[in-house]
This record gives C-alpha cells, sequence and structure tokens, in this order.
C-alpha cells in the first residue's frame, strides 16, 4: 500500500508490461545515478555538470598561438567549426599537461589518490599505459599533418607557444609573455 | 486495437527518420569538420583519463586499429555513414541502426580519446538510435525512457550547481565567459560579438543574471518528470540552453538538440504512461 505509488510510476508501468526491458532502463538509471554519485565518468553512464565547478578568479588567462613559418599566428577562430576547433586546441592542451608531468598520464595520480592499495598494479602497467613518452614523441609530426589537412595549406615547421593575456575592464586584451611549448621539427 | 498498433508503427517509423536524418547532418558536420576517423591523420595521443570503456577499447587495439590505417578508417566512416542513410530509408529494418549504433560507438570513444578531451555534445547521437533498435513494440517506453534522460541531463547540471554552490559564486558568469572566450577575444578584439562582451565584461552583474537564469532553466527541467504539460516550454529551454552554453562559453551543444525531439507532443506511442497528463 505504502508504495502503490510506485505502479504509477513510468519504471513501474514498464516493469508491470515489460519486465526484461524495465530492468535494463532501471539499470541504466541506477547506474547513472551512482556514478554521479562516485563522480565517476564511465560511459555510457555520463555525468552532466555543464559548467558547475566554482571558477577561480585568476589574474591572466592562457591562450595557444600557432605558428606555421609566418610571423603570426593561426586565427583559429575564422573558417573552423567547434568541432575543427576542437580537435585543433584540446590535443594541445593535453601534450602541454603531459609535458609538465614527465610525459606521465595524469589519470595515474587521480587513480592513486583514490585506490592507494592498488600501488601494484600502477607499478606493473606504468610503462604501458600510463608512459605517454612515445605518443608524446610522435604528436609534433602528427599535429602537422591535421594542420595541413585542416588548413588546406602544407606545413613544414611549427611553433606552439602559450600566451599569457591579461583582460582588462577597458575593453582590452594585453599579451602579457609567451613560452613555446611545441617546436616541429 | 490493430490500427492503433499501425499508426504507431508509422509513427515510429517517422521519427526514425526524423532521427537519422538529424544524425546525417551531424555526420556531415564532422565531415566538413574534418573530424571523421580517416580525416583525423591516424591521431597518436590518446587520453583515456578514467573512463574504463576507453581503457577497454585501448587495451583492445580496437580504436587504434580503426584510427591508424587510412583505408580502414575510410572503410568505417563509409560503413557509419551507409548505416545511417539506411536507416533513414528503411526505417522498419532493425539491423540498420543496430549497425549504426555499434559503429558510432566505436567514432564516440575515437573522437573523445583523441579529441584529449571528454565532451558530452555527441551523447544525443549515441542514444538516440537506442529507441530503433529494441523491436518496434518496446519502441515508445525506451522513447519516454529518453524523453526522462533528457530531463535529467538538466536536472542534473542543476543538482550539480546546486550542491558545488557555484550558483552562489557572485562572479561565476564573468568567470566563464573569460576563461572560455578569451582566446577568440584575443583574435577577434574587434568584432561585433567581442564588442558585445568586452561590453558586458563591464556590467559582470548581467553575466552573473545569464548565468543564473540558466541554472534556473535547468532546474525547471525537474517539472518534466512529473507531467507532459510544458514539454514544448522546455523544449524553448532547451534551445535558450544551447544558445547560452555557446554565447558564455564557447560550448556549441548543436548535437545534443537532437533530444529535444522527445519532448515533441506525440500521440500514438504505446507508452506506459500515454494516459497521463
Amino acid at each position: 500500500m505504502t508504495f502503490q505509488w510506485i505502479n504509477n510510476t513510468y519504471l513501474g508501468k514498464l516493469f508491470k508490461s515489460d519486465r526484461k526491458l524495465s530492468f535494463w532502463v532501471g539499470g541504466f538509471f541506477v547506474a547513472t545515478i551512482c556514478c554521479n554519485l562516485l563522480r565517476l565518468e564511465a560511459t555510457p553512464f555520463f555525468l552532466w555538470g555543464m559548467y558547475s565547478a566554482i571558477e577561480k578568479s585568476v589574474p591572466t588567462y592562457q591562450v595557444t598561438g600557432i605558428m606555421t613559418g609566418g610571423k603570426s599566428n593561426i586565427d583559429f577562430y575564422s573558417g573552423t567549426s567547434d568541432n575543427s576547433r576542437f580537435f585543433l586546441l584540446s590535443p594541445l592542451q593535453y601534450y602541454k599537461e603531459l609535458q609538465e608531468k614527465n610525459e606521465v598520464d595524469p589519470s595515474l595520480k587521480i587513480l592513486q589518490k583514490k585506490f592507494p592499495s592498488l600501488d601494484f598494479v600502477y607499478d606493473r602497467a606504468f610503462t604501458k599505459y600510463f608512459d605517454k613518452s612515445s605518443e608524446t614523441l610522435a604528436f609534433p609530426g602528427w599535429y602537422a599533418k591535421y594542420l595541413t589537412a585542416q588548413t588546406g595549406t602544407s606545413v613544414n615547421c611549427l611553433r606552439i607557444s602559450e600566451i599569457t593575456v591579461k583582460i582588462f575592464p577597458q575593453r582590452t586584451v594585453t599579451v602579457d609573455s609567451a613560452q613555446v611549448f611545441l617546436k616541429w621539427p | 486495437m490493430m490500427e492503433s498498433s499501425q499508426k504507431s508503427n508509422s509513427f515510429r517509423n517517422i521519427l526514425c527518420r526524423l532521427v537519422f536524418a538529424a544524425i546525417l547532418c551531424s555526420l556531415l558536420y564532422g565531415f566538413q569538420s574534418k573530424v571523421l576517423v580517416h580525416q583525423l591523420q591516424a591521431p597518436v595521443l590518446s587520453f583515456l583519463y578514467l573512463d574504463p570503456i576507453f581503457w577497454i577499447a585501448d587495451l583492445t587495439g580496437l580504436t587504434r586499429a580503426v584510427s591508424s590505417s587510412f583505408y580502414i578508417a575510410l572503410a568505417f566512416d563509409i560503413l557509419l555513414l551507409a548505416s545511417c542513410v539506411a536507416t533513414t530509408i528503411f526505417p522498419s529494418r532493425r539491423i540498420f541502426p543496430t549497425i549504426f549504433f555499434l559503429l558510432y560507438f566505436l567514432y564516440f570513444i575515437i573522437f573523445n580519446s583523441y579529441g584529449a578531451h571528454h565532451t558530452l555534445n555527441k551523447v544525443g547521437i549515441l542514444l538516440m538510435p537506442l529507441a530503433f533498435i529494441v523491436r518496434p513494440s518496446r519502441f515508445g517506453y525506451l522513447w519516454e525512457g529518453l524523453r526522462y534522460y533528457t530531463l535529467f541531463i538538466f536536472t542534473s547540471a542543476f543538482i550539480w550547481k546546486l550542491v558545488r554552490l557555484s550558483w552562489l559564486h557572485s562572479i561565476q558568469g564573468e568567470l566563464i565567459l573569460k576563461k572560455n572566450l578569451v582566446a577568440y577575444l584575443v583574435y577577434h578584439p574587434e568584432s561585433f560579438l567581442s564588442k558585445m562582451y568586452f561590453r558586458l565584461l563591464d556590467h559582470p552583474l548581467i553575466l552573473q543574471l545569464f548565468f543564473l537564469a540558466g541554472f534556473l532553466l535547468e532546474g525547471s527541467f525537474m517539472i518534466g518528470f512529473f507531467t507532459r504539460k510544458y514539454d514544448r516550454l522546455l523544449l524553448l529551454g532547451m534551445f535558450l540552453l544551447v544558445a547560452g552554453f555557446w554565447f558564455m562559453a564557447d560550448a556549441f551543444f548543436g548535437e545534443l538538440l537532437i533530444f529535444g525531439l522527445t519532448l515533441l507532443p506525440l500521440k500514438y506511442l504505446p507508452s506506459p504512461s500515454q494516459n497521463r497528463a
């Protein structure tokens, strides 16, 4: 009697008419909620945070500058879609993060923090799965090829930097400094 | 009874065509953006993060096998497109959406692994075909399940913001804009949009109000769990949120709008709660 209302829910009705499907659908929702509670994303149980993390106030911001021989950076906002920009910029950020972390996948640190008792597994798996040195070595060559395909112009040399900028309230953005993190060849 | 079932089936087929036509547009957009697998130039740097499915795909060598050879990648993309087109032409055949789902699942992993960021933009295209894989008598149930999932997406975004207290952070809107649009402001300082952004940065309170409005709009999706009466408004809200994410954070969730189809007022669906208000 107390749980009578459950029969009137979507899952309750589904359970009555198609038990097998109700287990699949119910299982999917339960797994999704569990993953959200554990803050662990495991496809297809996604976390929909959508800019929910508190943003920190910082004095400067970083922008990627891509030079391919010329004197000015490629404007990746002109004539590119969000999909293209994603593939042009996101791998670069990961590459830079790996450089800063001695080419070790940052997920190793998170795993060590979450499951410290599994240290012996990490030691065994390190070279094969967490050491990204061979991938980072091949990355600049691949990036030049991909940039060639994206821009339609042959890229023979690459110079990618992280530009530090300041945003002022008087409608200006000024460049503070630039640090090259990828040179090719 | 028979007539109702026929209507339901033809309705399913119309929806199937609609969903897969939208998916085809997304794939063509991907082709134009040069992000289909054969256009990725055999990527080398994968980001698996903590997602076990990504790890399994990598450990089995599946993602690398498909993406590292141009001809295999091309064959993969052709099959992906062909299964999508075939579903649009033959909506009642379940084999085509099944093939599409399996291939797209792999594409989703390749895109996010080698894109080095696990973006959720393509989740709608990944999950919507599920409704057409099951036998037609189950279609309505799953379609309604997808409607609940759509509601869950925005409700959970609301809850995440609520529990992380970002809605209390007085300059959250301003900081989101600065962090995500700084590159655009650097490269196009004189554009109309940049001028608008600069003007808004001069009035951060307006940006905060945008953020809070989005937060409340996400929360309003909770009502959909209790009634279908406001589905049209929620659909409009979904468009507004997608536009808001693009404007405030340079994040285009256009492909997520495919979930909006589940909010359309539909008849003839043999779903468990079809008689609800």
